[in-house]
């Protein structure tokens, strides 16, 4: 935090932590499960052994998964409580939902990097935030389900064909392919290279991000907050 | 249950998988031995030595034979056109579970001074499992009964091809079977003669977890046997319609029919997997080509544009 900067709290302790809860359980996962899956390279030899095993990487990997589950299931309640007792909008700028203007977004988006337009002026959630929000809320139903279904194999086999387990393992296994790729490669990019916080943008953490940020960053977002009184413009 | 199915494969799953178990366990079994100091230590490990056969020491007998069979120059013979080395290497020999053995237990009518031979055709007979049957009975006898044992004794074509005792334990350098290098050398042993089978077991969890050193699951010969291997469509087979339940419940106790078509040997991406199979690969394929396309193009452009400008050192910038 830099003295004499106003700063707009973003994410709440909720967000902060259930975050912070994902992320970790996620890295927990993705050091232990890839080196099954790629058991014929050095590296995940050298990695399994690092674990005392694949019984015991078998074993974090459960307790990340557990964890990353349980994450996602107070999720699931904090949506409903926003929406059936907050009554919040499902359609709206704070909505984390896709609307249109996402779509034109994207499409100033690309004009701007090619320095056709202005930068387009975001609402509160940018389209590759969402992307990103979606893509764990999809990538969690698909690698969990598959994943519970290869934890207990012989249950899963008691309710549908065996043939569902060689399904289950292309699942998880690709499903995590994409996972780790899309936040190596594209969320940490997006979120902490991105040029004006880089090297990183500490808001997921702290919670708070400059108002002089917002301004450039989020303007639709940060001309609401004026209009609704929530900050001082600058 | 069917011939050669072991059933240590459960007393293997039993077993400590991972050092530091293993660590505690030793530590905590010396301090044991060392307060009941008096009483000798049980042995642990170590099977049993086979009822019928002699044990001999390392004779002279066998020092005579290794006075020339251990020069590595030794002799390249012709058999069968085949060019062969006759060496044998001696501290392989000796650590092997045989090196107790006189050279002679296997090789029968050989002597060493002057050299004694039995004919081509009998040390071909010795060498492709009569040697062995003296003492592995049991197993000679379930191997005969198998397909490869039934195979190599059809005199067709094939025969050639089916792997005899040796293609599967080797010759003088034979080593304990229940241990986690041989289990983990099965793989490589089967994949000689069948590598598609090799690799797509390897990319199921059995194979990945025992290359990376996971004894309790499930190597080729725990589903088809060792030595009485046989098609799968056989009735007897240890994974035909009647006898696959219960392999797999050797690992897996609550395992139920559906469980069993879970399928080992298939690849997802090709054709001929089953259609759900295929599909599933085939949509995931496309996801994230797609996915990764749109992600990187997205980024590496933000990129671009961000050095375009210099933005990257400059506060309060886009
Ligand atoms: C004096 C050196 C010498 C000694 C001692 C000796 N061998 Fe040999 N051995 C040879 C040579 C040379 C050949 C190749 C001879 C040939 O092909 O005619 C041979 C061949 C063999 C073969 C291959 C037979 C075949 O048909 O391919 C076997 C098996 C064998 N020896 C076993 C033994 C055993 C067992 C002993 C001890 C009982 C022994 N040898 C002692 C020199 C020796
Ligand atoms: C456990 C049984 C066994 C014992 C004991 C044994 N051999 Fe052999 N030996 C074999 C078999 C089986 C072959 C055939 C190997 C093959 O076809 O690859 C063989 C082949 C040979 C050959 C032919 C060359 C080759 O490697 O194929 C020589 C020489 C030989 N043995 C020497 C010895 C000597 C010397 C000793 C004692 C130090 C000995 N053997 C002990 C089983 C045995
Ligand atoms: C197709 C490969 C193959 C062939 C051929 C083969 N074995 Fe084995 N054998 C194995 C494997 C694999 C094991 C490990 C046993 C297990 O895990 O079930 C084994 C185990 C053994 C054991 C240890 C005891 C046991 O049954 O577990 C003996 C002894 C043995 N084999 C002897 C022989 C003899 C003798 C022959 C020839 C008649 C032979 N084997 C042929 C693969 C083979
Ligand atoms: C003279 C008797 C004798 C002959 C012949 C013999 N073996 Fe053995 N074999 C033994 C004995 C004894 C052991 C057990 C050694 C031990 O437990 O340390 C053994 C152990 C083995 C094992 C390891 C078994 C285990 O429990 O892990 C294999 C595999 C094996 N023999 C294969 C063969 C093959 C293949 C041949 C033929 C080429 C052969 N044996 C010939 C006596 C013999
Ligand atoms: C030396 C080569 C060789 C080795 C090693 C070998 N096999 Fe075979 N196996 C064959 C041949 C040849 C056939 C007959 C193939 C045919 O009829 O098309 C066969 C047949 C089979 C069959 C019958 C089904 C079929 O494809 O026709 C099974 C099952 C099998 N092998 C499993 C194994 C396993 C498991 C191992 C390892 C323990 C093993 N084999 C090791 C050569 C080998
Ligand atoms: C978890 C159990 C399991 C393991 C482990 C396993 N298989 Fe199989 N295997 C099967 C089943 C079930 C079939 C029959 C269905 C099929 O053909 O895919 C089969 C089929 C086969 C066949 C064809 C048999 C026939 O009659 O057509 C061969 C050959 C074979 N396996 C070899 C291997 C080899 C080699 C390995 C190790 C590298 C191995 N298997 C590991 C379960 C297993
Ligand atoms: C020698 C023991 C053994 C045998 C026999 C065996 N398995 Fe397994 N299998 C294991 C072990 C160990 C695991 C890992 C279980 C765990 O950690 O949850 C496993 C896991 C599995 C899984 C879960 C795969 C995953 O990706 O997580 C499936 C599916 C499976 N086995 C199918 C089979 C089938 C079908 C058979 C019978 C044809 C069979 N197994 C026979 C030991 C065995």
């Amino acid at each position: 935090m830099e003295e004499g900067k106003d700063y707009y709290v973003r994410f709440s302790w909720y967000h902060r932590l259930s975050h912070f809860v994902m992320m970790t359980t996620f890295i927990g996962a993705a050091l232990t499960g890839p080196p099954l899956k790629y058991s014929y390279d050095f590296w995940a030899q050298a990695m399994m052994s690092f674990w005392g095993g694949v019984h015991n990487a078998g074993l974090i990997h459960r307790v990340m998964a557990g964890f990353m589950v349980g994450d996602f299931v107070v999720h699931l309640l904090y949506l409903a409580y926003h929406i059936v007792v907050r009554k919040a909008k499902i359609i709206g700028p704070d909505s984390i939902l896709f609307w249109k203007k996402d779509l034109l977004d994207l499409i100033g988006m690309v004009k701007w990097f090619f320095d056709r337009g202005e930068r387009p002026r975001f609402e509160r959630y940018t389209f590759w935030e969402k992307f990103d929000y979606w893509a764990v809320f999809w990538g969690i139903a698909m690698i969990g389900t598959s994943g519970f279904a290869l934890w207990f194999p012989t249950v899963t086999g008691r309710f549908v064909s065996g043939i569902f387990l060689n399904v289950a393992r292309i699942i998880h296994g690709d499903e995590a392919i994409l996972a780790i790729g899309w936040i190596l490669f594209v969320h940490l990019y997006n979120s902490h290279l991105r040029m004006n916080v880089f090297p990183m943008d500490p808001v997921i953490f702290t919670g708070k991000v400059p108002i002089e940020h917002l301004k450039h960053d989020k303007a639709a977002w940060y001309d609401r907050l004026v209009r609704e009184g929530k900050i001082k413009p600058e | 249950m069917v011939g050669g199915a072991r059933n240590s494969a459960r007393e293997l799953a039993k077993e400590f998988t991972f050092s530091s178990g293993r660590a505690l366990f030793l530590a905590f079994s010396t301090l044991l031995i060392v307060v009941l100091a008096a009483a000798p230590a049980p042995a642990a490990g170590g099977a049993p030595l086979p009822q019928n056969q002699p044990v001999a020491p390392v004779t002279d007998f066998t020092q005579r034979c290794l006075t020339c069979h251990s020069q590595p120059y030794l002799g390249q013979v012709e058999v069968d056109g085949r060019a062969k080395s006759l060496f044998v290497d001696p501290t392989a020999y000796k650590d092997s579970v045989h090196g107790l053995l006189p050279c002679n237990a296997c090789h029968t009518g050989f002597t060493p001074d002057p050299h004694q031979m039995v004919s081509n055709a009998e040390f071909f007979a010795q060498t492709a499992g009569e040697a062995c049957r003296n003492c592995h009975d049991d197993q000679f006898e379930m191997y005969k009964q198998s397909y490869h044992g039934t195979l190599s004794r059809s005199g067709s074509a094939e025969s050639e091809k089916a792997p005899l005792c040796v293609d599967c334990h080797g010759s003088h350098a034979i080593q304990k079977v229940n241990t986690l290098a041989y289990r983990q050398g099965i793989q490589d042993v089967c994949g000689r003669c069948h590598g598609g089978r090799e690799a797509t077991y390897l990319d199921t969890y059995h194979g990945k977890a025992v290359t990376l050193g996971r004894q309790a699951a499930a190597t080729c010969v725990d589903c088809h046997g060792s030595h009485s291997i046989l098609p799968v469509a056989n009735p007897q087979s240890t994974l035909s319609q009647a006898n696959i339940l219960g392999t797999c419940r050797r690992c897996h106790p609550e395992a139920s029919k559906g469980f069993t078509t879970f399928l080992v040997h298939i690849t997802p991406t090709s054709p001929k997997a089953p259609l759900v199979v295929f599909l599933v690969a085939m949509f995931y394929l496309v996801l994230i080509i797609a996915v990764f396309s749109f992600g990187g193009v997205h980024t590496l452009l933000y990129i671009y544009r961000g050095l375009k400008d210099g933005l990257y050192f400059r506060k309060g910038g886009h």
